[in-house]
C-alpha cells in the first residue's frame, strides 16, 4: 500500500514539474500556433536568475522570485518581438518557427554555460530532509507546494481562458485566427501578452524546479521535451488539458517503470508521445482536430 | 546568386587558408627540439564539468613542467565519438602534435583510438575507465585504472563493512553499465546479494521511481554509480526525502563540491581513484581556490608522463611511446607505471563525507 | 593530402547524401520529416550488426538502406493523416523512440556502451584502409547518389513530388494518389539515409546511440535550410558551409572554455540569421511550409 501511494506521489511530483513547463508552452502555442521550444530555455534562465538574485546577490527570497518572474516574462516578449514576429511577417511556416525556437534553445544553453560554467548550481533556500509521511509515502513540503501550485494554476488558467476578455480573445485566435481578426482582435498584441504570461509561467516553473532539482545549463532541453509530451497528451492548444496530460505522463512514467526496467523510462514517454501524435493528435482534451492545413 | 557563390568561395578559401597557415605554423614546430602536444576534452555539453576540471590539472602540469619547447593545443571533443575523431585528426594533421591527452569519456576515447594507433601518436586518457580501453591498441594509455578494478575494490569495501544486501543505482551509459557488471559479479561471490539494480538516464534529475523500487527491495546499502553531477545531487537528495534507511556508497564521479555541499550526503562513502597527493591539492587550491575536481590529478599525470618523455629528448610519437613503456614516476595521483596494455594499477582512496567535506580514510 | 581535411571531406560527403535525401522529402515533396536521423541510425546499426554477423560489406550496405526504407514506409504510412507541425512532431517522436530502443535494447545494440571495432568496407578481396581511399570510395558513392536523386527530381515523378508539395488537393482532383507519391518518396529518402548511416559507421568504426540525437537532427535540418528548400545544389553547398564554418572557429584565438560554447552559439546564430534574413536559404526555390 505504501508503495502504491509512493508511486502515485512520485508521479504527481514529476507530473507537476512537467505541468509547470507545459502550461506556459501550451498557452503560447494556443494563441500563436507554433511550438516555442525555447520555452525550455526560459525555465532554465529563470532558475539561473533566481540563483543570481538570491544566492549570489542575497536579495530577499520573495523579491528575487518576483524579479525572476517579471524578467522571464519580459524575455518572452523580447523573443516574440525580435525573432518570432519578424518571421511571421515574412509568412514563415510553423515549421520554420519551430526550427528557429530550437535554434534559440541551443543559443541560450551555450550562453548559460559561458556565463555560469557547466556545473550544477544549488539555490539552497530549502533544506533537504526526509519528507512528511502521507499514506505511508513520503513527500517534502516543497513538493506539496509544487503539486498544489500546479493544481492552482490549472484552475486559474481554466478560469482565465474561459472568463476573462483576454482569455476569450486568445481562445478565439486559437480557434480561428482569421475570424478573430475580422471581429477586431489585435492579434499581435494578444500574442505579445500570451508570450508575457506564458514566459512568466516559465519563471514560476524555473523557480520551483530550480529549488527542487537545482540548475544546470542542459536541463532546458530535457524539461521542454517532457513538457511538450505532456502537452501533446492532454491537448497542446488547450492549457488545462496539457496540464492534465502532464500529470498523466508523470503517473504513467513512474508507475510504468515499476513493471518494466527503469532504463525504459524515457522510452515509455517517447512511445506515448508518438502514439498520441499518430492516433489522437488533438490529445485527450484538445480543441483542434490535429489535422491542420 | 553570384554574390552567394562568391561568399561560399571566400569561406572555403579562408578555411583552406586557415588550415594552411596552421600548417606552416606546425612545420616550424617540427624543427628540432620544438614539439606540440594536443589535449582533447569535453569543454561543452553534459561532461564539460569534468573536462574543465581536468583542464586545470593539465594546466598545473604544464606550469610545473617548465618546458620552453612545447606548445599545447586544446580541442573541444564534447565526449562524443564523431567530435573526437574530428578533433584528433585536426590535432595530428594540422597541428602536427606528437602526443595527445584525452578523451574524458570512454566512448570518445575508443572512437579516437584507431586514429592514434594509425598515426603512431600516443593517446593518454585521464579518465576513461571502461575495461574496453585495455585492448584499444598499442598507442592508447591511461592514467586512471579500469573500472574492472574499481568495481572489485568497491564490492570488497561494501562487504568488508558488513553489508550484505546491496542496491545499485547506476547511470544508463557505458560507465554505469560496466561498473555494475563488475559489482554483480564480485559482490555475490563474496557472499552478499544485489537486491536491486536500477538505471537512471544521464542528466535526469528525477530518480524517485527507481528509488521507490530500491526502497521496496529493503537494501542495507546503496551504491550510486554516476558521473553526471546533476543526476547525483538529485538522487542523493531524493534518497533522503524518501526516507530510505540504507547507507550510501558511491563511485568516484560523486566526488565533487556539489555532492559534499548536500547535508543529505553526510556519511556517504565513496571509492575514488586518487584525487591527488596533498601537494597537488594544495597547489590546486592555491591556484584556483577550489579543491581539485574528479580526475584532475590524473590529467596532471597524463601530461606529466608526456612532458617527462619530451624532457628526455623524445620528439616523435614512437619515441614518446618508448619512454612511456619504460616509465616509472610518482605523479599527482600516486605511482604511475604503464603495463603492457597501457593501463595503470589501481590506487584507490576511500572518502567519507563528514560535515560537508570529503575526509580521506586511512588504510 | 592532409588527414584533417580528408576527414572533413569524408564527413561532408556522408552528410551530403544524408541532407540531399532529406531535401527530397522535406523540400521537394513537402513532407515535414524531422525523423531523418532515425533512418541514418537504423542504417548505421543494421550495417554494423550485419557485417558483424559475417555478411559481406556490399550486401550489408544495401540491406542497411533497405531496412531504413521499410521503416521510412512504416513511418509515412502511420503518419499519413498528419500535416504541418503535427507531422514534424510525430516524426521527431519517432526519432526519440528509435533512440530509446538503441539505448535500451542492449542484447542487440549493446546500449550506451556502443559497438567498437566495426570493420572497414571491403569488397572483391580489397579492403579500404586509409582515409584517402575511403574518401575516394565515399565520393564515388556520393556523386552516384546525387546523380540518382537528380534524375529522380528531374523525372515526371519529380514533378509530381513538387506538385504534391505545392498543391496536394489539386493533384488529388486530377486523380493522382498523393499518398502513394509520399510512400515512394519516403522509401527513396530513407534508403539514402540508411546507406549514409552505413558509410558513417564503417568510417568511424564505432557506433553509439548518441550519434542519433536532437543535435544531429538540427545539424541536417540546418544544412537543408541554409542551402535552400528543393535545391540539390544548395544542399551540397550548404553541407560544406555548415560543416566547415564551425571548424573554422577552431583556428580562432579563443580561450578553450569559451571556444566550445562559442562554436555552438555561432552555429545557432547562422541558423537564426538565415531564417530571419534569407528564409529560402542560399538557393531555395520554395518556402518550408
Amino acid at each position: 500500500m505504501a508503495v502504491v501511494a509512493q508511486l502515485i506521489i512520485n508521479g504527481l511530483i514529476a507530473g507537476s514539474i512537467y505541468a509547470l513547463v507545459a502550461a506556459g508552452f501550451s498557452l503560447i502555442f494556443s494563441t500563436n500556433k507554433f511550438m516555442h521550444f525555447a520555452h525550455g530555455s526560459s525555465v532554465v534562465i529563470a532558475g539561473y536568475l533566481l540563483f543570481t538574485f538570491f544566492s549570489l546577490w542575497h536579495i530577499p527570497f520573495y523579491l528575487s522570485c518576483l524579479l525572476t518572474v517579471v524578467l522571464t516574462g519580459v524575455l518572452g516578449v523580447v523573443l516574440h518581438r525580435f525573432v518570432y514576429l519578424p518571421l511571421e511577417k515574412k509568412n514563415a511556416s510553423t515549421v520554420v518557427l519551430l526550427i528557429a525556437s530550437i535554434g534559440l534553445l541551443m543559443l541560450f544553453q551555450n550562453l548559460l554555460q559561458i556565463i555560469f560554467s557547466a556545473s550544477v548550481k544549488t539555490i539552497g533556500y530549502v533544506q533537504v530532509a526526509q519528507g512528511v509521511s502521507l499514506f505511508g509515502a513520503s513527500i517534502t513540503p516543497l513538493q506539496i507546494a509544487i503539486i498544489l501550485l500546479s493544481f492552482f494554476l490549472l484552475i486559474l488558467l481554466y478560469w482565465f481562458m474561459k472568463y476573462t476578455a483576454l482569455g476569450r480573445n486568445m481562445r478565439a485566435i486559437a480557434d480561428n485566427k482569421e475570424l478573430a481578426e475580422i471581429i477586431g482582435i489585435d492579434h499581435i498584441k494578444v500574442a505579445s501578452l500570451s508570450f508575457f504570461i506564458g514566459s512568466a509561467l516559465a519563471g514560476i516553473a524555473g523557480i520551483l524546479i530550480g529549488l527542487e532539482q537545482n540548475v544546470y545549463p542542459t536541463m532546458g532541453t530535457m524539461l521542454i521535451v517532457k513538457g511538450f509530451t505532456g502537452a501533446v497528451i492532454g491537448g497542446i492548444d488547450f492549457v488545462p488539458g496539457s496540464i492534465l496530460g502532464s500529470y498523466l505522463l508523470g503517473l504513467i512514467e513512474n508507475i510504468g517503470i515499476w513493471f518494466i526496467p527503469s532504463g525504459y523510462k524515457d522510452a515509455l514517454s517517447f512511445a506515448l508521445l508518438f502514439i498520441f501524435l499518430l492516433f489522437r493528435p488533438q490529445g485527450l482534451f484538445g480543441i483542434n482536430k490535429g489535422v491542420r492545413k | 546568386m553570384k554574390k552567394l557563390l562568391l561568399m561560399i568561395g571566400v569561406i572555403s578559401v579562408l578555411f583552406l587558408f586557415g588550415c594552411d597557415t596552421a600548417n606552416t605554423g606546425s612545420s616550424q614546430a617540427a624543427e628540432p627540439g620544438k614539439v606540440k602536444i594536443g589535449v582533447m576534452l569535453p569543454l561543452t555539453g553534459d561532461a564539460a564539468s569534468y573536462g574543465t576540471g581536468i583542464q586545470r590539472g593539465i594546466e598545473l602540469a604544464i606550469a610545473d613542467a617548465k618546458l620552453t619547447n612545447v606548445d599545447v593545443i586544446f580541442e573541444d571533443s564534447k565526449c562524443d565519438g564523431k567530435e573526437a575523431v574530428t578533433a584528433i585528426n585536426k590535432l595530428i594533421s594540422v597541428d602536427k602534435v606528437v602526443a595527445i591527452v584525452g578523451e574524458v569519456c570512454s566512448s570518445a576515447t575508443l572512437a579516437a583510438a584507431p586514429i592514434a594507433n594509425q598515426h603512431s601518436v600516443p593517446l593518454i586518457s585521464p579518465s576513461s575507465t571502461s575495461p574496453a580501453i585495455t585492448e584499444a591498441g598499442d598507442y592508447v594509455y591511461r592514467t586512471v585504472p579500469s573500472d574492472a578494478l574499481q568495481g572489485d575494490f568497491g564490492a570488497n569495501l561494501v562487504y568488508g563493512y558488513g553489508y550484505e544486501k546491496l542496491a545499485v543505482l547506476y547511470s544508463n551509459e557505458d560507465y554505469g553499465i560496466g561498473f555494475l557488471g563488475v559489482l554483480e559479479e564480485i559482490f555475490p561471490s563474496l557472499g552478499g546479494e544485489i537486491v536491486a539494480a536500477e538505471a537512471m538516464e544521464r542528466g535526469s534529475a528525477d530518480a524517485r521511481a527507481q528509488l521507490t523500487k530500491i526502497k521496496e527491495a529493503e537494501p542495507d546499502s546503496i551504491y550510486i554509480i554516476s558521473n553526471s553531477p546533476d543526476s547525483m545531487v538529485a538522487s542523493i537528495r531524493q534518497i533522503a526525502e524518501l526516507g530510505i534507511e540504507a547507507d550510501l556508497f558511491g563511485s568516484e564521479g560523486l566526488k565533487g563540491p556539489e555532492v559534499a555541499a548536500l547535508d543529505a550526503s553526510e556519511g556517504l562513502i565513496i571509492t575514488s581513484v586518487s584525487s591527488g597527493t596533498t601537494e597537488f591539492q594544495t597547489e590546486h587550491e592555491a591556484r584556483y581556490g577550489e579543491v581539485p575536481g574528479p580526475f584532475a590529478a590524473q590529467g596532471y599525470d597524463a601530461f606529466k608522463a608526456l612532458s617527462l618523455a619530451v624532457k628526455q629528448g623524445a620528439t616523435s610519437g614512437p619515441q614518446i611511446k618508448q619512454f612511456l613503456d619504460s616509465m616509472e614516476f610518482t605523479g599527482a595521483s600516486g605511482k604511475i607505471v604503464f603495463d603492457g596494455s597501457g593501463d595503470v594499477s589501481g590506487n584507490y582512496d576511500v572518502y567519507t563525507v563528514i560535515d560537508n567535506e570529503f575526509i580521506l580514510e586511512d588504510e | 593530402m592532409n588527414p584533417y581535411i580528408t576527414n572533413l571531406l569524408i564527413l561532408i560527403a556522408i552528410y551530403i547524401i544524408l541532407a540531399v535525401s532529406l531535401n527530397l522529402a522535406l523540400g521537394y515533396t513537402g513532407l515535414l520529416n524531422l525523423g531523418h536521423i532515425a533512418f541514418f541510425g537504423i542504417g548505421a546499426y543494421a550495417s554494423t550488426l550485419l557485417t558483424q554477423a559475417g555478411v559481406p560489406f556490399i550486401a550489408s550496405f544495401i540491406i542497411a538502406g533497405a531496412i531504413s526504407s521499410i521503416f521510412g514506409f512504416l513511418l509515412v504510412y502511420a503518419t499519413k493523416k498528419l500535416r504541418g507541425d503535427y507531422l514534424a512532431l510525430a516524426t521527431l517522436g519517432f526519432n526519440f523512440v528509435i533512440y530509446s530502443l538503441m539505448l535500451n535494447w542492449k542484447s542487440l545494440t549493446r546500449g550506451a556502451a556502443g559497438i567498437p571495432g566495426i570493420v572497414k568496407p571491403s569488397f572483391f578481396g580489397f579492403t579500404i584502409q586509409s582515409n584517402i581511399s575511403y574518401l575516394i570510395f565515399v565520393s564515388v558513392i556520393c556523386i552516384f547518389c546525387i546523380y540518382l536523386m537528380y534524375l529522380i527530381v528531374r523525372s515526371p515523378f519529380g514533378r509530381l513530388m513538387q506538385a504534391t508539395r505545392d498543391d496536394e488537393f489539386g493533384l488529388r482532383v486530377l486523380g493522382k494518389n498523393t499518398s502513394v507519391i509520399k510512400y515512394k518518396v519516403m522509401i527513396i529518402s530513407s534508403f539514402f539515409a540508411g546507406i549514409a548511416g552505413s558509410l558513417f559507421v564503417h568510417y568511424i568504426t564505432y557506433v553509439q546511440p548518441n550519434y542519433f540525437t536532437l543535435t544531429e537532427i538540427i545539424l541536417v535540418l540546418t544544412i537543408v535550410i541554409v542551402g535552400g528548400i528543393a535545391s540539390l545544389k544548395g544542399t551540397i553547398i550548404g553541407t560544406f558551409v555548415i560543416v566547415l564554418v564551425p571548424e573554422l572557429l577552431r583556428f580562432l584565438p579563443l580561450g578553450s572554455s569559451v571556444l566550445g560554447p562559442a562554436r555552438q552559439i555561432v552555429y545557432a546564430l547562422i541558423l537564426l540569421g538565415i531564417l530571419l534574413y534569407r528564409p529560402r536559404g542560399l538557393f531555395g526555390r520554395a518556402d518550408l511550409q
